[in-house]
C-alpha cells in the first residue's frame, strides 16, 4: 500500500524527473536549433598591414568583404575617416570585385568616402576586395575609422539585403612612426586596361531619347583613371578589300590616326556619354586611360557610314585618277600622231 | 601586233583602272558583320561536320534580301543532296520555316538555295515581308544539329589538308547589291577534333581595333595567361562566358553538353567569371560566376561548371484541377529535381530525354489558389548537382491562361532589359545609373516598384546580367 506522504513524494520525484527530462529536450533542441538560430552576417572590414604611423608617413587601408558563405551582387556605404589627421591621396579600385560602379568610391566633402557597385552573378568569398585608400598621416592622435549606412545585398532577384557585421578600425598616428619609406611605392604599372566594347543605344526615359554611348573596363593594377571619346566622320574607309589590313593599318598612320594622337580631339568623358553625331555617321573611339597613363582605345563603326559619294576624299583620288588618266591618254595620242 | 592595236590596248587598260578607281570606294562602304562565327563540330580532315555560323547583321537584310554563305572554294564539299532540311536559320534567337523557295507573306517561310560541289554555296532568300533588323543576331545551323522542322541528315565535308579557311558570309538586297560582309575562319587539323573548344579572343569586336596607344607607362608587358573553362549544359546549347561582367567569348555545347573554352590574354589578376547558357529554344539559364585569380604559368582551369536547367510553364494562370507542363532543357538524361513553392512545398522529379528536354505535368487540384513558383535543377550520377534554376511563377485561379509562344525564362522575362535587346547588360545598367537617385524615375525601370531607383534595383539588375 502506498501512503498518502509517499504518493506526494512520488508524485514530486516523478515531476522533478519529468521536469528534467524536458529541461533536457529543450536543451538538446535548442543545440539543435542553434546553428540556425545565429545569423550568418556577411562582414566589412578595414585592413591595414600598417599598425603604427608618423607624421608624414603614407599607409594603405582595404575594405574587404567576407560573405560568409552568402552570394553577395551589390554593396554601398560610406567611410568616414578624421580629416584632421589623415589626407586623402589616392583611392585604388583596380583588381576590386566590383564590375560595375554606380558611385565609383570617391572623397565626398572632406571626410567620408562614398562607394555604390554592382558584381553581376554574385560573389562568394571571405576576402574579396572592394578598393584601396591611400593615406597621409598629418597629425598625431587616433584615427578612428567608421563604416556607415552600409548594404550588401543577396544575388536572389529581390535585392534582399543581407546581414553586415562591421569592424571598427582605429590606430595611432605618432609624431615619428616606425623607420621606413614615408610614401607608399608607386604600382609599377605598364598594363593596358582590359579590352572592352562601347555600345551605342537609344532609350526615350533618358536624355531626350537621344542616341548615346555606354564603355566600362578594368585596369587591374592601377584602376582606370578617366575615359576619352572622339567622333569622326571618316572619309575614307577600306573594309573587305583582300589586302584591306594593310591598307587601313597604313591608314590610320596618315589619316585617322592623326585624330588619334592629337591630344586636343579627345574629350574627356564618363559613361553614358550623349553622342554629338545624332546621325550616327561617325566613326567613335572610346580611350580608356589608366592612373598610370596607359591607353586602351575601342572602336565603334558607324551605324549608318557615309555613302562612297559623301566621302571627299573618294571624289580626289577620282579626280586625281582622272587627270592622270587623261595625261596618259595624252600622251598616247601624241605620240601616235608624231609617229 | 599594230601600233594602232598597242594604243587600243593601252587605253583600254586605262579605262579599266579608271573604272576600277570608280568602284573602290562603292566596295570600300560595304560595311561588317559583327560578332562573326563559324564553330564546326569537327576539324579532321576530310571529315563531315556541322556548321554553326553565327553573326550580327550590322544593316537590315531588306524583304527579299539574302544571306549567302560560301565556304573557301576549292575547299569545302556541300553535297548535292543538301537542301533546306539541312539548316536551321534563328533571327534574335527564333527559328524561322525554311523551304526550297521563299514564301509570301508575314511569317512564311525563307527560301534555301544550295550550289553544291567545292565551289558551291547557300542562300537564304527572306520572304516578301519579312526583313532582318540591324543589330540582330543570326545563327545558321549546318548539318546534322538542324532540328527546326526536319533533322538534317547532311553535313558539309571538310578540306583534305591542314589549314585555316574562310567562310565568307554576306548580306545583300534582292538585287543582290552587298549590304554586309565578313569571313569567319575554321581550322582543319589532323587528327584532333576540337568540337566545342577552341581558343576565345579577349573580347568579340567588330573590327580590329586601331593600334594601342601605350604612353606614360610604357610598352604594354600583357603574358599570355590563360583560364580554362569546361563543365556541362545542355546539347547544343550556346554557351557565354563573361569576364568581369562583360562578354569574353562565346560557344556551343556539343551533342552530350559539355563545352570547353580558352580565354586567353589575361593579366595576372583578379577575375571574376560568369558562364550561362541558352538552350535550343532560346531559353537562358541562371547566371553561374567564380572569383579566379590568375597568374602566370599554366592554364587555370575551371572545371566542372554545370549549367543549371532552363525553366518554363506553359500556362500563366491554370484553372484549379487543370495541369501546367513545367518543362526545359538541362543534359541528356539527367535526374531533374522540380521543386513547388507553395504553402505546402513539395518535390517531383522526372528525367530530361536524350536530347536533355525534361517535362512534368503538375496537377493542381492539390493546389490552393493564388501564385506559386517552381525551379528545377539536375543531377549526374548522384555526385553532379547543378544550382537551382530561376524561380518562376504561375498561378493557380477559376480559369486557365496559355502562355505565349516561344517561352523564354518564364514570366520574368526580361527583368532589367530596359533597352528591349533581350540582353541586361552595360546599356541597361547606364539607363538606370540616369535615373539613381533622380525623382520620379519611369515605372519600367524601377524594378522593385518602390518609386525610385536604388540600389535594390541594380542588384536585381545584377541577378539577371547577360552581358
Amino acid at each position: 500500500m502506498i501512503r498518502k506522504t509517499d504518493a506526494k513524494h512520488m508524485t514530486q520525484k516523478t515531476n522533478a524527473r519529468l521536469g528534467r527530462v524536458g529541461l533536457a529536450f529543450l536543451f538538446g533542441v535548442g543545440l539543435a536549433l542553434l546553428p540556425s538560430l545565429i545569423v550568418q552576417a556577411a562582414e566589412l572590414n578595414l585592413i591595414s598591414q600598417t599598425q603604427k604611423i608618423g607624421i608624414g608617413q603614407q599607409f594603405q587601408v582595404d575594405l574587404m568583404l567576407d560573405t560568409e558563405n552568402e552570394e553577395i551582387n551589390a554593396v554601398e556605404g560610406k567611410i568616414i575617416f578624421p580629416a584632421d589627421l589623415l589626407e586623402l591621396k589616392e583611392i585604388r579600385d583596380g583588381n576590386s570585385i566590383v564590375n560595375l560602379w554606380i558611385e565609383k568610391p570617391s572623397l565626398n566633402s572632406k571626410s567620408y568616402i562614398l562607394y555604390s557597385g554592382i558584381t553581376p552573378g554574385g560573389f562568394n568569398g571571405d576576402s574579396g576586395l572592394l578598393f584601396s585608400v591611400i593615406f597621409e598621416a598629418k597629425k598625431e592622435g587616433i584615427a578612428h575609422f567608421e563604416i556607415r549606412d552600409a548594404r550588401v545585398l543577396r544575388n536572389d532577384s529581390f535585392g534582399t539585403p543581407a546581414e553586415v557585421k562591421i569592424s571598427s578600425f582605429q590606430f595611432n598616428i605618432k609624431e615619428v612612426g616606425l623607420p621606413g619609406e614615408i610614401r607608399l611605392p608607386e604600382i609599377k604599372d605598364a598594363e593596358l586596361p582590359e579590352t572592352f566594347l562601347p555600345e551605342i543605344a537609344q532609350n526615350e526615359s533618358v536624355f531626350d531619347g537621344r542616341w548615346f554611348v555606354v564603355f566600362a573596363t578594368q585596369d587591374k593594377s592601377s584602376g582606370i583613371d578617366h575615359y576619352e571619346v572622339i567622333e569622326k566622320r571618316r572619309e575614307f574607309k577600306i573594309q573587305n578589300l583582300e589586302f584591306g589590313d594593310i591598307l587601313r593599318n597604313m591608314l590610320f598612320v596618315f589619316s585617322p590616326k592623326s585624330y588619334l594622337l592629337n591630344p586636343k580631339f579627345w574629350i574627356v568623358a564618363e559613361s553614358p556619354y550623349v553622342l554629338k553625331d545624332q546621325e550616327l555617321r561617325s566613326y567613335i573611339y572610346v580611350k580608356a586611360v589608366d592612373r598610370a597613363g596607359n591607353e586602351r582605345i575601342a572602336t565603334v563603326e558607324p551605324k549608318y557610314p557615309l555613302k562612297w559619294y559623301e566621302n571627299y576624299e573618294n571624289w580626289i583620288i577620282i579626280i586625281i585618277g582622272l587627270v592622270v588618266t587623261l595625261a596618259i591618254l595624252r600622251l598616247i595620242v601624241l605620240k601616235t600622231k608624231h609617229q | 601586233m599594230t601600233r594602232y592595236g598597242q594604243n587600243k590596248i593601252k587605253i583600254r587598260v586605262v579605262l579599266f583602272g579608271i573604272s576600277a578607281l570608280l568602284l573602290l570606294p562603292t566596295l570600300a562602304n560595304v560595311a561588317s558583320l559583327t560578332l562573326v562565327s563559324d564553330t564546326i563540330s569537327t576539324s579532321a580532315l576530310g571529315a563531315n561536320a556541322n556548321h554553326t555560323i553565327q553573326f550580327t547583321a550590322t544593316n537590315a537584310v531588306p524583304v527579299s534580301g539574302k544571306i549567302v554563305i560560301t565556304p573557301q572554294s576549292g575547299n569545302f564539299t556541300i553535297p548535292a543532296a543538301l537542301d533546306f532540311s539541312d539548316i536551321d536559320l534563328l533571327v534574335g534567337g527564333t527559328n524561322r520555316s525554311l523551304s526550297s523557295s521563299p514564301g509570301s507573306g508575314s511569317g512564311s517561310a525563307i527560301g534555301v538555295s544550295v550550289t553544291s560541289g567545292t565551289s558551291g554555296n547557300i542562300t537564304l532568300t527572306l520572304n516578301d515581308s519579312d526583313t532582318i533588323t540591324a543589330g540582330s543576331a543570326v545563327i545558321v545551323k549546318i548539318g546534322t544539329q538542324a532540328s527546326f522542322g526536319a533533322t538534317g541528315v547532311r553535313q558539309i565535308q571538310n578540306p583534305s589538308v591542314a589549314g585555316s579557311y574562310k567562310i565568307s558570309l554576306a548580306t545583300k538586297s534582292s538585287s543582290d547589291a552587298a549590304i554586309d560582309q565578313a569571313d569567319a575562319m575554321v581550322a582543319i587539323v589532323s587528327p584532333v577534333s576540337v568540337a566545342a573548344e577552341r581558343e576565345a579572343p579577349a573580347a568579340p569586336a567588330a573590327a580590329p581595333p586601331p593600334p594601342s596607344q601605350p604612353s606614360g607607362g610604357g610598352s604594354p608587358s600583357q603574358e599570355r595567361n590563360r583560364v580554362i573553362c569546361s563543365g556541362r549544359a545542355y546539347s547544343g546549347a550556346k554557351i557565354t562566358i563573361l569576364k568581369d561582367a562583360q562578354i569574353a567569348s562565346q560557344t556551343f555545347a556539343d551533342s552530350i553538353a559539355n563545352f570547353r573554352v580558352i580565354i586567353s590574354e589575361l593579366f595576372m589578376a583578379n577575375y571574376i567569371f560568369g558562364v550561362y547558357a541558352e538552350d535550343v529554344q532560346g531559353r537562358r539559364s541562371v547566371l553561374w560566376t567564380s572569383p579566379i585569380s590568375v597568374t602566370s604559368g599554366a592554364p587555370k582551369e575551371i572545371c566542372g561548371i554545370f549549367i543549371a536547367p532552363t525553366i518554363a510553364v506553359d500556362k500563366s494562370e491554370a484553372k484549379r484541377g487543370d495541369d501546367i507542363a513545367i518543362f526545359g532543357y538541362s543534359a541528356p538524361r539527367a535526374d531533374i529535381t522540380i521543386f513547388i513553392d507553395s504553402q505546402t512545398e513539395f518535390f517531383a522529379k522526372t528525367i530530361a530525354d536524350k536530347d536533355g528536354f525534361y517535362t512534368y505535368n503538375l496537377d493542381t487540384s492539390a493546389l490552393e489558389h493564388g501564385v506559386h513558383y517552381v525551379k528545377s535543377r539536375a543531377a549526374i550520377g548522384g555526385s553532379e548537382v547543378s544550382s537551382w534554376s530561376y524561380s518562376i511563377d504561375f498561378k493557380v485561379g477559376a480559369k486557365t491562361i496559355l502562355e505565349k509562344l516561344p517561352i523564354k525564362i518564364g514570366v520574368e522575362i526580361k527583368k532589367g532589359d530596359f533597352s528591349g535587346d533581350n540582353r541586361v547588360n552595360l546599356v541597361d545598367f547606364s539607363i538606370a545609373a540616369y535615373w539613381y537617385k533622380r525623382p520620379s524615375p519611369p515605372a519600367s525601370i524601377d524594378l522593385n516598384g518602390d518609386k525610385k531607383i536604388d540600389l535594390i534595383d541594380f542588384s536585381i539588375m545584377a541577378f539577371y546580367w547577360t552581358g
